[in-house]
């Protein structure tokens, strides 16, 4: 009784096509649930899809118009996001610039950067000492090793060290290279080093951004520039001429100044008494001696 | 005679055309909206009207016209699968919704018993009775996975209706003298067996 029942449950479920054996048709013509299947299968008989309405008309929402409506809700958004972007950036890239009241930047964290030009950046003097206009910020960044800065024209004094020749005993003019001598001139170990600026200190900043703070810039040492000796300027080359009874004309070019201006000229007579007069500014290259007398030496410069 | 056929030619039009499609297939199309929904007649109008409106625009262009109804039906389950969301019509509004498609209390216990798409395999090979391909169709799949869905639909469905199928004996369910067209065919063939077996006997 069993097979039969399955077999017939078996044809119901696989759709019921065509007629059934016989023997099943037989069993469910006896089988109370086998009835009871086919009258659950026959009441779908009287469903009648076809009772329902037309549905009211709708436009069609088709692919395109989605894919177009996407799209645009896409654009405006990124506007947006674009346009959001910019204005801040903009607006912290502001505040950064502006700075606050303490001299600190905003958007850094770090102190302005005038301070660290300034501490970076040695004057034209060679002082290493913040400048006024960053005394603000000089308890946020203060040299350790400031350079020894009580020599303001040390930088520009010769590096290279004269070596002082002893002056000839008994000679009473000093010669060329014994000017400056040893004594008077600061020595390579008073000079300013490179060491300053990399040993700043900067200390914490008080907002909480960590922005990165610039590196500072090793300080460039000065090189300094030799300045020239000055010597003995050289003989000017006299020329002269005869003029009136008891007169003669002397005229000179200007000599080298030996690295020093010439100040004036002085003349003297071959035994070296002055000549009277004699005494001019360089922008004297002539003079008239009339105190001439017949017998007497010329008369020479120097 | 040839200008006969050149006049009904010209009277089909596109519209016309479309406007045929609609008629032909826009009730049942909605009846089977309502029936794959359970009766949430909002859902399934729309639903309908929308695939409707996409087969008319290709109403031109069909070129399989005698698989249009299952196309388009085709075209409402996604569209409702998408629209899915949680009940809002009450079990009351959605028997009203049925029973005017001729779905008894009984009917509708055994496809509520159902899930989407189980209710999409059941009403489209148990009540609309469509062809194994259409089915396919309908629901996306292939024959073997269609086999599968329809036979596990109608299980269900029997269980809920008529009781555990496995089950010998009389049925708690009511209306076993209820006799459709299975009915009469099991019947037929089972008094054909009968008598014939009489004819041997008294032969």
């Amino acid at each position: 009784m069993r097979e039969p029942h399955a077999r017939f449950q078996a044809w119901l479920l696989a759709g019921a096509e065509g007629d059934p054996p016989r023997d099943l048709a037989v069993h469910a013509s006896v089988c109370a649930a086998c009835r009871a299947s086919i009258a659950a299968f026959d009441r779908l008989e009287f469903v009648d899809p076809g009772a329902a309405t037309i549905p009211s008309p709708t436009r069609p929402v088709t692919r395109g118009a989605l894919v177009r409506a996407g799209r645009a809700v896409g654009a405006a958004f990124g506007v947006m996001i674009a346009a959001t972007v910019l204005g801040v950036g903009g607006w912290q890239l502001i505040e950064a610039a502006r700075g606050g009241p303490d001299g600190i930047a905003r958007a850094s964290g770090t102190p302005n950067q005038v301070v660290l030009a300034g501490s970076g950046t040695p004057g034209a003097s060679g002082s290493q000492e913040p400048s006024a206009s960053a005394g603000a910020a000089s308890a946020s960044a203060v040299p350790t090793a400031s350079p020894s800065s009580d020599r303001p024209a040390a930088t520009l004094r010769p590096t290279v060290t004269p070596t002082p020749t002893p002056a000839p005993i008994g000679t009473s003019v000093p010669t060329a290279t014994s000017v400056p001598t040893a004594t008077s001139v600061p020595t390579a170990t008073s000079f300013p080093t490179a060491t300053p600026a990399p040993t700043l200190v900067v200390t914490p900043v008080p907002t909480a951004t960590p922005a990165p703070t610039p590196a500072p810039t090793p300080t460039p040492t000065p090189t300094p520039t030799p300045t020239p000796t000055p010597t003995v300027p050289n003989a000017p080359v006299l020329s002269a001429s005869t003029g009136a009874t008891g007169e003669i004309d002397l005229s000179w070019t200007t000599p080298y100044d030996g690295g020093d201006g010439i100040t004036g000229y002085e003349v003297f007579y071959a035994d070296g008494t002055p000549v009277p007069g004699g005494f001019v500014t360089s922008s004297t290259t002539a003079m008239t001696d009339s105190g001439l007398r017949r017998g007497s030496s010329t008369p020479t410069t120097s | 005679m040839q200008s006969q056929a050149t006049d009904a030619e010209q009277q089909v039009t596109p519209e016309s055309l479309r406007e045929a499609f609609r008629h032909l297939h826009g009730s049942r199309l909605h009846g089977f909206a309502l029936l794959v929904s359970l009766g949430d007649a909002r859902r399934a109008e729309r639903a309908a009207s929308e695939a409707l409106a996409s087969g008319e625009a290709r109403a031109t262009s069909l070129r399989h016209p005698e698989r249009a109804a299952a196309w388009v039906r085709a075209q409402v389950v996604p569209r409702m699968r998408r629209s899915h969301r949680p009940d809002r019509t009450d079990a009351a509004a959605r028997r009203v919704a049925l029973r005017g498609l001729g779905v008894d209390e009984a009917a509708y216990d055994g496809l509520a018993a159902l899930d989407f798409d189980a209710r999409v395999a059941f009403v489209a090979s148990s009540i609309e009775r469509f062809a194994p391909l259409d089915i396919e169709t309908i629901l996306g799949a292939g024959p073997a996975a269609t086999h599968r869905a329809i036979e596990r639909a109608r299980r269900r469905y029997l269980s809920v209706v008529a009781g555990p199928p496995e089950r010998d004996g009389p049925s708690p369910s009511a209306g076993a003298d209820l006799e459709g067209e299975l009915g009469r065919r099991v019947r037929m063939v089972a008094e054909r067996a009968l008598s014939g077996a009489r004819s041997a006997e008294f032969a």
